[in-house]
């Protein structure tokens, strides 16, 4: 009954997907949990900076979201713009962003980002009535929880896929691994490593090859990379 | 007579150690946690301290003058974050803030303060926090998001404000945020 839930869930949501309301490209790494989620985990190596060509970003993350029809999430990960107009960071940055439906979300840069080819812990995880975002166990934000989520995700996203690309390309791929999640059974957080994960990849244009993955304990990982890389 | 000037030495020499220890004090307390900034006063500010507040960020009115300048701390918010190079629609402001839930420090940061090295986390800490509007900030979706209504704004980006947070003391830049 779970799995039927779960391929109904995401099944409306590829359709809306291929409807054309996205207004970013992403490929996407889902677990769903029976009860609210409360961590999502991956360890994410970034094998190089993606083009970004000014207005446009590309990042990867952990997520917590409610899916649809709200979108609520609480994310942490890494970001890359450039610009050359002084409106924005531009650069790599490690970020926290929170939007529970708010005109505008809440949003914290670090000065820093991942190094070329190093890995990082990414984990969005709800305490009590608060989401952080941690990278390597370090604190980049919070936010007070105003909604609770039931799918842990594992993304990657780009703006505009005409002006930003993906990380990763065929001998030097993106790839994230460590994967968890955790929801709350009677008080007792439920650790689930390597949960089975559902892809989608809504790339119009079909830039983005979903590399391989493994799914299943002990290793469930995956990779994938841009084809214009 | 002696015992009186026995006695006025005593206090001579004790004020001025206790003036010594002030002073020492009062050069490298700038980001201590009691006395470097006015209690119970309201900060003039132009950021929403109401909805600061629920984000965990609490301005103080700083009791001390900042240890860099506010041009310095502009200067090296633009070499941390490149992308505000040419922008000269800013304010500046020196507060003293605490922040929880943020310990993502660079080493330079950590190096460059003894007291956020020891601490590690924003509390009260002397900082300017410069503002610059109309930027573009990115907004990440979840698959099948709505674009949104107004078109004018790049695809992925809304139009708002960023906030960046610069040590008052060692002049290294700490972080970016956006709220509104």
């Amino acid at each position: 009954m779970k799995r039927v839930i779960q391929i109904l869930m995401l099944s409306l949501i590829m359709v809306i997907g291929l409807r054309g309301n996205v207004y970013a490209v992403h490929l996407n790494a889902s677990s769903w949990t029976s009860t609210t989620t409360y961590d999502a985990q991956a360890t994410i190596n970034t094998p190089f900076y993606p083009i970004t060509y000014f207005p446009s970003w590309s990042c990867n993350y952990t997520m917590i979201t409610d899916g649809t029809p709200n979108q609520r999430y609480a994310q942490v990960g890494w970001s890359k713009d450039d610009d050359l107009y002084g409106r924005t960071l531009n650069g790599t940055y490690y970020f926290f962003q929170y939007n529970n439906s708010m005109a505008t979300p809440y949003n914290i840069f670090s000065t820093v980002g991942p190094a070329v080819g190093s890995n990082h812990t990414y984990i969005t995880m709800l305490d009590g009535s608060t989401y952080y975002g941690t990278v390597d166990g370090s604190t980049i934000g919070s936010h007070n929880a105003g909604f609770t989520g039931n799918y842990a995700q594992y993304s990657g996203e780009v703006s505009d896929e005409g002006s930003a690309r993906f990380a990763g390309s065929s001998t030097n791929k993106l790839f994230m691994f460590n994967i968890y999640s955790a929801y709350m059974n009677n008080g007792t957080k439920i650790w689930t490593l390597s949960p089975p994960l559902d892809f989608v990849n809504d790339s119009k244009q079909g830039f983005l090859y979903e590399g391989s993955w493994v799914v299943g304990s002990p290793n469930a990982s995956f990779s994938y990379y841009d084809k214009r890389n | 007579m002696k015992k009186f000037i026995k006695m006025s030495i005593v206090v001579v020499v004790a004020f001025s150690l206790l003036g010594a220890t002030g002073l020492i004090k009062s050069k490298n307390s700038n980001a201590d946690t009691t006395t470097n900034y006015i209690v119970g006063a309201v900060p003039k500010t132009v950021q929403n301290l109401s909805a600061l507040g629920t984000l965990g960020y609490q301005l103080n009115v700083p009791n001390k003058p900042a240890l860099i300048s506010p041009d310095t701390a502009v200067k090296n918010a633009k070499l941390t974050y490149p992308g505000l190079n040419g922008n000269t629609a800013y304010t500046v402001e020196y507060q003293v803030l605490t922040l929880s839930g943020f310990s993502l420090f660079s080493q330079e940061a950590l190096d460059k303060n003894p007291v956020l090295n020891t601490k590690k986390k924003i509390e009260h800490l002397p900082v300017y926090i410069i503002t610059y509007e109309n930027m573009l900030v990115p907004i990440h979706s979840s698959i099948g998001t709505n674009p949104p209504a107004d078109t004018s704004v790049p695809q992925g980006y809304a139009k708002c404000e960023y906030n960046i947070v610069v040590d008052a003391s060692s002049g290294v830049t700490l972080l970016a945020f956006q709220y509104r």
